[in-house]
């Protein structure tokens, strides 16, 4: 391996497998990362450092893009050769290659269409990034020797870059202060709190939102719903939600209506602690939010929008300050309940404007929160032992989210799933219920089915629904194989077995390809044995009212039931 | 503990030498046994060596090798790695043998033969084995645990490397064998899936080419997948192979086939004989095959619940769950057998209300209209011939062959 260019790196150890790159992908000599082969080396076309392991600890890792795809970074043939390396920027990109027209096709050991995840903790903080320049700034830069680079490409320099820190413009930055930097925010970073790493570990498993740095927390210090900087911002950029506005005025609004919005990008190294709400004040903006399902003055749609938008921000602070207590909890719990209450309301729209992407989008965060949930319980010890009051709800409606799992190849299966689920919630009458509705899914049993949804509470009813029109079709179906030809089966025991009305029931029916005619006893019966037997195209939406009014009488006392205990 | 010192240094000297030896020779088999680390007889060696040497470090000790033979670096990583082994730091210890695992991978690639490819395996195994060690560890110690994910992701890397046309085909499977214990120990089996289609559809490599160990164990994991998917005929054929193929001495492997063919055969109609069940230690499943037999639904529930744990734990509960339906299939020919006695000339009708007593006689509740939509399952779903009728609440048997054969369906 022949040092090329001005970096001789001969006290670098080979083989290094440092900085989320574990050389993996990466054949000559197991390097890749940075001092590995040393900079300037050439692993396997790759040429340099800053090639393949920055910015891909483990995002876009190192396999792809890598080296093989001519990344010829710095320092290769001298700095600013071949301008940036593609890969600082995380994405150990599809778009490395070498716009010069120079790709380095020793890809053949490079073969691994499997993603080599850096297990490694990240120390990278992933952050709003510079702008690539383009192949064109990049040769312009290198032709001009390195105009818009004045300053020497160091490793560290390169390193952040990478990282995908802003490289700071300012001239006065010299290589010595950039290091210093990066390891001085480490150690703050520590300073701020190492978290608890269960509570890691129960918000790792979904990401946590923020893909800040998961080895540190941050602690809010944000009084309002919304920090002030945010508020000021959206408010000279007219960005206000109907229900954060005074007066409807689309530039003014205050601490008492403004709410934090949703980011999706953001860096944890980034964020000053007057951007981040503590706890309490967590709890206090879902409280707010909940209670505005009950309004009457805007339509479901909006204040959906709106929650759905603002939940989901509050459940990316929780995670981002690696919160997990009972308060935690009971805030995951009530953001759920609203999700499956939110399904159902959605539903009824889906049908009326054809409109899918609400209600899509509501069932991904209620997989993710239920999931969150999930682990937080197995995270955190309740106290007395005696295990979280809403456990078995929670894993009921997990299984009743998951009841088709057969068709879902991505998820795991629930025969693995069960493994995990501890015993005290086993035999808990919740999850009792949902396994009975488990049972009688799988064995097509739709009378003992319906049965178990007339007892169902109105959040397991919400699930259920999800299933009605797959038994409904199922009982017609069995109807009309088994029942005798002399003794048309009326329409009216049908609509009491799949609880239905009689008017709903005989439009299935039709839809279904079966016709249905008066008997001799004057009841509307449906004929036995019909040969075409359509699967129906139509999606019956109709609101099962027996459903609607298991309901609590306000939405909020549905999702948030009786809370004598928990502490404000 | 003292080492006499000129002693441990000198057979670590020899180690070396051997490994040196096995890779000049290209002799597999030695270099497998030599770098065997939890299941080897050269860690205390080599740990007990390196202790006591703290003045001779790793590296040079590598370089030392690289002279007379590659690897150099590998074996370096390696022997950390047995030295963590030895001390319990299981953490590191997987650290370095990944390290030491590229580099082996690194020169495998380039060597044309598969001799090293039994090292290779060993190599695999350590990397399971020691990643659930350091996985426990870093448990207790309250962190993520990732080593095992790390380790599948490594895998497939070698998997990759097995993969193509050539002579190192041959040890894809053991690879992927490795490779499913880990995924179905972590629950992401939906990872099978791209290592299976990669073996299953090759055109130039025969399967039957493969060791038969690695069969039968490939063949036992996609029999599970099938049994978690419902897919019993399937599973029933990936089974069947598996314990045809197994060694008829190894009982436990027997033993864990059976565990899952069990439930399948039963699903299929075919019960085991009791003899079966004692032989192989599987008398969880007694009662339910005597449940099976009798039509006694009531037995069937409480045999469920008794075992509950262990169905669970082992992933069958859903699957003999779903055994109700042919309980009721059963209890229904049961019925039609009495009533044939009696009068021979009506005992295809079978009154609901019958139906109704003999469950309520084994304690279980259920109103006329449940137990019209079974029937209605039972005739939909093929497991009786005949049809009912709402108004009378009568079901009426096809007069022949009411009972089709359970196999007959699916």
């Amino acid at each position: 391996m022949a040092d090329m260019g001005s970096f001789p790196n001969r006290e670098i150890p080979r083989q290094n497998n440092s900085y989320g790159n574990n050389g993996y992908g990466n054949n000559g000599c197991g390097g890749n990362g940075y001092g590995n082969a040393g900079y300037g080396n050439s692993g396997y076309g790759i040429h340099g450092y800053g090639n393949n392991a920055y910015g891909n600890s483990g995002y876009g890792n190192n396999n792809y893009g890598n080296g093989g795809y001519g990344g010829h970074g710095y320092g290769n043939h001298g700095p600013g050769h071949n301008g940036y390396s593609h890969n600082s920027r995380g994405n150990g990109g599809f778009d490395t290659f070498d716009r010069r027209g120079h790709v380095d096709v020793r890809k053949p050991q490079q073969q691994n269409a499997h993603r080599m995840r850096n297990n490694r903790p990240t120390n990278w903080q992933r952050g709003p990034v510079a702008p690539a320049p383009s192949w064109r700034d990049q040769s312009r830069s290198a032709e001009v020797g390195g105009r818009n680079h004045p300053r020497p490409r160091t490793p560290e320099l390169v390193q952040a870059e990478a990282a995908g820190r802003r490289p700071y413009s300012t001239g006065t930055r010299s290589s010595p202060d950039i290091s210093r930097e990066w390891r001085s925010s480490r150690e703050n970073s520590r300073e701020r709190g190492a978290a608890p790493a269960r509570a890691l570990a129960a918000y790792a498993d979904v990401g946590v939102e923020s893909e800040g740095n998961l080895t540190t927390s941050i602690v809010g210090t944000c009084q309002d719903m919304c920090p002030v900087r945010e508020r000021e911002q959206r408010q000279r950029l007219r960005d206000l939600a109907i229900f954060e506005r005074i007066n409807g005025n689309t530039a003014k609004t205050s601490a008492d209506l403004a709410v934090k919005k949703f980011c999706r990008t953001i860096s944890v190294a980034e964020l000053h602690p007057s951007d981040v709400r503590p706890q309490h004040v967590l709890w206090g903006t879902l409280q707010y939010l909940l209670h505005m399902l009950d309004r009457r003055d805007y339509n479901f749609e909006s204040v959906h929008a709106f929650l759905f938008d603002r939940t989901r921000a509050v459940r990316q602070e929780l995670g981002m300050q690696c919160i997990a207590n009972s308060q935690a909890i009971t805030m995951f719990e009530e953001i759920v309940r609203f999700h499956i209450m939110s399904e159902r309301e959605l539903r009824e729209k889906k049908v009326a404007t054809g409109n899918e992407a609400n209600s899509q989008l509501n069932f991904q965060q209620l997989s993710k929160s239920l999931l969150t949930l999930l682990n937080l319980y197995g995270a955190v010890d309740a106290e007395g032992g005696s295990g979280w009051l809403h456990e078995a709800e929670f894993y009921g409606y997990y299984v009743l989210l998951n009841l088709g799992d057969r068709d879902n190849f991505k998820a795991e299966p629930l025969s693995l799933w069960f493994r995990k689920v501890r015993s005290s919630v086993l035999q808990a009458p919740d999850f009792v219920y949902a396994r009975n509705v488990l049972r009688c899914y799988r064995s097509d049993n739709y009378k003992g089915f319906f049965d178990l949804a007339q007892k169902a509470t109105y959040l397991q009813g919400c699930l259920m629904e999800l299933y009605f029109g797959q038994m409904r079709t199922l009982a017609l179906r069995a109807i009309n194989c088994g029942s005798y030809k002399m003794h048309p089966y009326p329409v009216a025991d049908i609509a009491g077995l799949i609880l239905m009305k009689q008017g709903d029931t005989e439009e299935l029916c039709k839809a279904h390809g079966l016709i249905t005619g008066i008997d001799k006893e004057q009841h509307l019966s449906l004929m036995a044995k019909q040969a075409p037997f359509t699967p129906s195209t139509q999606t019956f939406r109709h609101q099962c009212t027996l459903i609607s009014r298991k309901r609590a009488p306000t939405f909020y006392e549905e999702i948030v039931g009786e809370r004598g205990d928990i502490e404000r | 503990m003292a080492y006499g010192g000129y002693d441990w240094n000198r057979r670590l000297g020899d180690y070396i030498s051997s490994v040196a030896d096995a890779l000049n020779s290209q002799n597999g088999g030695q270099l497998s046994t030599l770098i065997s680390v939890s299941r080897g007889s050269y860690c205390n060696v080599v740990a007990a060596g390196l202790d006591q040497n703290k003045g001779q470090d790793v590296n040079r000790l590598s370089r030392q090798l690289e002279k007379v033979a590659p690897l150099g670096e590998m074996l370096g990583q390696h022997m950390r790695c047995m030295q963590y082994f030895v001390n319990r730091r299981f953490v590191d210890s997987y650290n370095a043998l990944e390290k030491s695992a590229n580099a082996f991978l690194q020169e495998f690639r380039n060597w044309e033969s598969a001799w090293a490819m039994k090292a290779l395996h060993t190599v695999a195994y350590e990397l399971r084995t020691i990643a659930e060690m350091a996985d426990k560890e870093m448990a207790s110690n309250g962190k993520i645990p990732d080593k095992l994910k790390g380790a599948g992701s490594f895998l497939m890397k070698v998997f990759g490397a097995l993969a193509g046309k050539g002579p190192k085909r041959v040890g894809a499977l053991y690879v992927t064998c490795q490779l499913f214990k880990i995924y179905f120990k972590l629950g992401t089996v939906h990872l099978c899936r791209s290592v299976i289609r990669s073996i299953e559809t090759a055109r130039v490599f025969d399967f039957e080419e493969f060791p038969i160990r690695d069969r039968v164990t490939y063949m036992y994991y996609t029999g599970r997948l099938e049994v978690f998917n419902d897919q019993f005929v399937l599973a029933d054929q990936k089974l069947m192979y598996a314990l045809v193929h197994c060694d008829p001495l190894k009982k436990n492997n027997i033993r864990m086939v059976l565990k899952y063919l069990i439930p399948v055969k039963l699903s299929l109609g075919v019960m085991p004989s009791k003899l079966l069940l004692e032989r192989y230690g599987l008398l969880e499943y007694k009662e339910v095959i005597q449940a099976l037999r009798t039509g006694d639904i009531r037995l069937l529930r409480q045999a469920l619940q008794t075992n509950e744990d262990q169905f669970l734990r082992s992933g069958v509960y859903l699957v003999l769950e779903k055994l109700e339906l042919q309980c009721y299939r059963r209890l229904m020919r049961k019925i039609h057998i009495i009533q044939k006695q009696k009068d021979p000339g009506r005992a295809h009708q079978v009154k609901m209300d019958c139906v109704l007593k003999a469950l309520k006689w084994l304690n279980i509740e259920m109103d006329i209209d449940e137990v019209e939509c079974i029937m209605a399952i039972l005739i939909y779903r093929n497991y009786i011939k005949g049809y009912f009728s709402h108004k009378s609440k009568v079901v009426v048997l096809s007069k022949q062959d009411p009972f089709p054969a359970l196999t007959a369906m699916t």
